[in-house]
């Protein structure tokens, strides 16, 4: 892909029609302003979450219950939860998406920007009622993020219409977002960009998108029916009146699972884009790439089940699942495959997105393996709601999607704020996370296989060891972040200027604009070859 | 793997102080055949995981270790190749069916509850176990027994800790060894999940419906789990522990529980009779109370509210004390106050609602004796109708207090008496769960409606209604709560209700006489 016009940005400035201070926040309707509040928003709730996930290691940090009661331990847990996915990840990626798609395909905006300033200004609402129920007098949900009934309904404390209400606004904005950004891919792509000339991040946010508008209404449906089982008496997952508490699971997890897709594709669509730049090296298998993402985002709706296994399902049912999530593993092995085939006999050089990318390669890897382990239906009935699911989960989802967030970062920074980062700190952040988010996580295998239940306040004597080290590592992993607080900031204020394009092999639209990108680009579009 | 040595290594480096005997790495084979299987099933997906790991990571590390710009390597221009691709998708497929293929055979073995000698039904309830045998009387819940201090931390830190921290109840499940035990797995309020891992038997408990799992431990032992599934406040704190006694050893601790359970029984009519000093209550009390009670309404009486209220000054522990008895014995529905007329003896009751009427400044003064409970929980299941299953637990009660009057077997009545009398039966013992259309709740409460036991064999359904059913735990045995006149009534009323018309009549006699089999 290549331009034949290098744009020059000088001439646009006086279509800044910017408000001042505030006003230019609340009432933006431009992609690049909606993204950088995204970003942060998605930040300062990774801390906020962050700091729910401390006080929680703090507590297990010894045997015996020091700081939280057992009650505000489950509130703790479950609020990490919804924050983390929701609050963090989720409109992390969006923040990219609004930044990014515009650019990458010669778009001058996103193509529903008011849709966009509204669909990013409810979020912090949701996340304002979410968070005021721990203050409330019966505390905050404590269910667990997957809100399993009757323990969310008949059973849950007095605060489950804000979780309620603070999910459907999440979900709002989630498929607000998911259809601007597929009008956008769809209409607004400059002429001569064909869907297989698309960068990859475009790709896989444009199915990500797919995914977010078929399972977010099922989400709204099954909370929807935990707010009536819970306050208007039906009894959809009561069996006294008929319901079935199995097939709440059923619901939550057909949205459950594609929801962790949604919280990956983005996440390799990024580590694709920065593998080839400092490989100096095309991706290898471009196409088949998108075969793969499309493959694995089918697949994600016929898995649900393999977080069931122990609910009591037929054989049949049993050996369905684990076959469909078995076949995950092929699409997913080919994604990582061509990763290492761009490295091999490439001239690579380790800038921090760079470090970042390789670490998401090898530890979602090591995510994906255990993952594999867990999709055999006899060892899950071992494995099922032990630490060993802890492990996995955070293994792809804060050293896989957190991490190509960070690397994605480090590798738009020079283009959001016009500087170079810190080398010193960014290196700091780096090692700082790799090194304490393995103290953190790797521990929590051997946890899960010798038998320790997740969301219990307190374990037996042969768990304290490692659960020391886990909270160990988990301090230090949450400090680390504010690092890069510390970088951000930095390179807002100033730095070493950053070129239109400051890495060596870059590819894609979003280089061709000055750094920092002005805040209007590509108003006439720019031609394709 | 590598980075568990590097683990090792760095704990050695760092905390060469740390005692790590108990800790450990791996999932342990367990003691039962299929555990082993699980087990093995684990090692080799982690061998070939590690295998795969082995090429990946090596390949990438070589590649960042030798093609380096640093280094002055030129960056090759290859970037597709159709046959690599096919390669490394037919080669995991290859290696997914070599995964698949034993973890199949594995999964058919453990869902196979065929031909088991023993059936126990396990009940999951906030926060405790409850185990009731199939073919002996007995029953019992299970309860977490390490004291509170410990997990508080009261007694300061660390050293005080058992061996077994919350991982010890107070009355074991016994099985005996060598046999196929049958587990029956339902709960009575959320969804708990009964786990032992060194069966590898983990199995969610879903309230009104009934999952299976089954094991044969070969050796005696104690063996240990938790509870798996989150299922509220005190989640962390419902351990199962299963004691696997050889055939001999199993049959006297049936003998034993037999006895007990009689003592109990005199027991318990003794204590109708028995006064206790407020001394005598107050103390009994307050272990019932640490037990049982204080893990919500804490030690204190001040609860966790809004869930769990505090006791202490509260309408409740200071008004009328039949009130205060009945929600003891009978619970709260929509709340997380469960029923423990079931679960604690008259005499436990009367103790426990003593102290909480004049512990922590409540000093009403109130002494209540086992008789008092008797009489207010009996006399309750006239007025809430509200609660079906707890009055009708009552009345077993009652039933086995007070001698039934004589009934003369040999008297027989026409289809309209025993219609209008077995409607009265029905309406008030079964139409709960079978509902008054007899439609039932599917699954756990089959419809009635053209039945096989309905419009089949008359002995057939004297038994499942007299005796309960072997298949279907939810189903009891009225034998001891109905006369036979009531069940005679009550098999004609379902023979010929809602459309069945079979025109049978069954008479007490017959009852009788299908019961003696």
């Amino acid at each position: 892909m290549t331009t034949d016009t290098i744009h020059d940005s000088h001439g646009h400035d006086h279509h800044d029609h910017k408000m001042t201070g505030i006003k230019r926040w609340l009432y933006t309707t431009n992609h690049k302003d909606i993204g950088t509040l995204y970003l942060w928003f998605s930040f300062i709730m990774l801390l906020v979450g962050g700091a729910l996930a401390m006080l929680i290691r703090l507590e297990l940090f010894q045997p015996g219950l020091q700081f939280v009661e057992p009650d505000f331990f489950n509130q703790l847990t479950t609020v990490h939860g919804l924050i983390m996915v929701f609050g963090a990840i989720m409109p992390a990626f969006t923040g990219f998406a609004n930044w990014m798609i515009p650019m990458m395909v010669g778009a001058p905006d996103m193509a529903l920007p008011r849709m966009n300033n509204w669909s990013f200004w409810i979020l912090p609402f949701a996340f304002a009622i979410l968070l005021s129920s721990f203050f409330m007098e019966s505390g905050a949900p404590n269910f667990g993020w997957t809100f399993y009934a009757p323990l969310s309904t008949t059973f849950s404390n007095g605060s489950t219409a804000f979780f309620v209400f603070a999910v459907h606004i999440m979900g709002v904005s989630s498929i607000m977002g998911a259809i601007n950004v597929i009008v956008t891919i769809m209409n607004m792509r400059a002429p001569g960009m064909t869907y297989m000339k698309m960068p990859l991040f475009v790709w896989t946010f444009f199915i990500t998108a797919y995914l977010l508008i078929a399972v977010m209404p099922v989400l709204a449906g099954v909370v929807t029916m935990v707010l009536t089982d819970t306050y208007f008496g039906t009894s959809f997952f009561d069996a006294a009146g008929g319901g079935d508490p199995v097939m709440f699971q059923h619901i939550f997890w057909f949205f459950g699972h594609p929801e962790v897709y949604i919280m990956i594709l983005p996440a390799f669509g990024i580590v694709s884009t920065i593998i080839p730049t400092f490989a100096r090296k095309k991706l290898f298998g471009y196409s088949s790439m998108v075969y793969a993402t499309a493959s694995i985002a089918f697949l994600s709706f016929i898995v649900w089940a393999h977080h069931m296994f122990t609910t009591g399902m037929p054989l049949f049912g049993e050996l369905f699942f684990m076959y469909c999530t078995m076949l995950i593993a092929v699409p997913t092995g080919v994604k990582v495959f061509n990763w290492v085939a761009t490295m091999w006999r490439g001239a690579m050089t380790f800038e921090i997105p760079m470090l970042f990318s390789l670490a998401f390669v090898i530890l979602f890897t090591i995510g994906g393996f255990s993952g594999l382990m867990l999709a055999l239906t006899p060892v899950d009935f071992q494995y099922h709601d032990t630490y060993f699911v802890v492990a996995h989960f955070h293994y792809v989802l804060v050293t896989g999607s957190l991490f190509s967030i960070y690397a994605g970062a480090y590798y738009w920074l020079p283009k959001w704020t016009g500087h170079m980062y810190n080398d010193k700190w960014s290196k700091a952040h780096f090692w700082c996370s790799l090194i304490s988010v393995n103290i953190l996580f790797f521990p929590m295998h051997f946890l899960g296989l010798a038998g320790m239940p997740r969301r219990i306040p307190d374990y037996a004597l042969q768990f304290a060891d490692f659960n020391k080290w886990v909270s160990i590592g988990g301090f230090a992993f949450g400090l680390s972040q504010l690092i890069f607080l510390v970088v951000v900031i930095k390179c807002i204020r100033g730095g070493k200027k950053a070129e239109a394009n400051p890495w060596e092999a870059t590819e894609g639209l979003e280089w061709t604009v000055a750094s920092p990108a002005p805040y209007h680009t590509f108003e006439t579009p720019p031609k394709i070859d | 793997m590598k980075r568990r040595n590097l683990g090792w290594l760095l704990s050695g480096i760092l905390f060469p102080g740390m005692a790590w005997a108990d800790s450990t790495l791996n999932m342990t084979p367990g003691v039962t055949e299929i555990s082993n299987e699980v087990y093995g099933l684990h090692m080799y997906a982690l061998y070939i995981c590690t295998g795969i790991g082995v090429v990946v990571f090596g390949a990438m590390i070589w590649s960042m270790i030798f093609h380096r710009k640093s280094k002055g390597f030129k960056p090759a221009t290859f970037h597709e190749s159709t046959k690599v691709e096919v390669l490394w998708t037919v080669i995991p497929i290859i290696i997914l069916i070599a995964m698949a293929w034993p973890a199949t055979n594995t999964l058919i073995a453990m869902e196979n509850n065929d031909n088991s000698e023993l059936t126990i039904q396990v009940t999951g309830s906030q926060w405790k176990w409850h185990y009731k045998y199939f073919d002996q009387d007995i029953e019992f819940y299970s309860v977490l027994s390490t004291p509170r201090e410990q997990f508080d931390n009261r007694a300061g830190l660390g050293d005080t800790k058992g061996e077994n921290y919350l991982l010890e109840v107070d009355k074991h499940l016994v099985i005996p060894a060598n046999k196929k035990v049958r587990f029956l797995i339902t709960s009575d309020d959320v969804i708990h999940s009964w786990w032992v891992p060194a069966f590898a038997v983990k199995q969610d408990a879903n309230p009104g419906f009934i999952n299976e799992a089954w094991a044969n431990v070969p050796e005696p032992g104690i063996y240990r789990g938790q509870c798996a599934e989150l299922c509220g406040k005190d989640h962390g704190y419902m351990p199962v522990v299963v004691e696997v006694k050889t055939e001999q050893d199993y049959l006297a601790w049936v003998e034993e529980q037999n006895r007990l359970k009689d003592e109990a029984k005199a027991a318990e009519a003794a204590s109708l009779n028995a006064s206790l000093s407020m001394d005598e209550l107050m103390t009994l009390g307050e272990t019932t109370y640490m037990a049982y009670c204080a893990a919500c309404h804490q030690p204190n009486g001040l609860g966790l509210p809004p869930a769990f209220p505090a006791l202490k000054n509260s309408p409740i522990a200071t008004g009328d004390v039949n009130a205060h008895i009945d929600i003891v014995f009978n619970g709260k529905a929509g709340t997380g106050m469960q029923g423990y007329g079931k679960q604690l003896s008259l005499k436990e009751i009367a103790a426990v609602v003593t102290y909480e009427r004049n512990a922590w400044d409540n000093n009403t003064g109130d002494t209540v004796q086992a008789s008092d409970v008797q009489a207010a929980s009996s006399g309750s299941e006239t007025t809430t109708e509200a609660t079906p299953v707890e009055s009708a637990a009552t009345e077993t009660e009652t039933v086995e207090q007070a001698a039934p009057p004589e009934e003369d077997l040999s008297k027989t009545y026409s289809l309209e008496e025993l219609m209008s009398k077995g409607e009265q039966v029905y309406a008030t013992r079964c139409a709960a769960c079978h509902k008054a259309t007899g439609e039932g709740l599917s699954p756990a409460f089959p419809s009635l409606i053209g039945s096989p036991i309905i419009t089949g064999d008359v002995s057939a359904h004297i038994d499942i209604v007299f005796n309960g059913s072997k298949k279907n735990p939810a189903m009891a045995a009225f034998s001891s709560q109905l006369t036979k006149t009531e069940i005679a009534a009550v098999i004609t009323y379902e023979r010929n209700a809602w459309g069945n018309d079979s025109g049978d009549l069954v008479q007490p006699a017959d009852v009788d006489a299908a019961s003696a089999k």
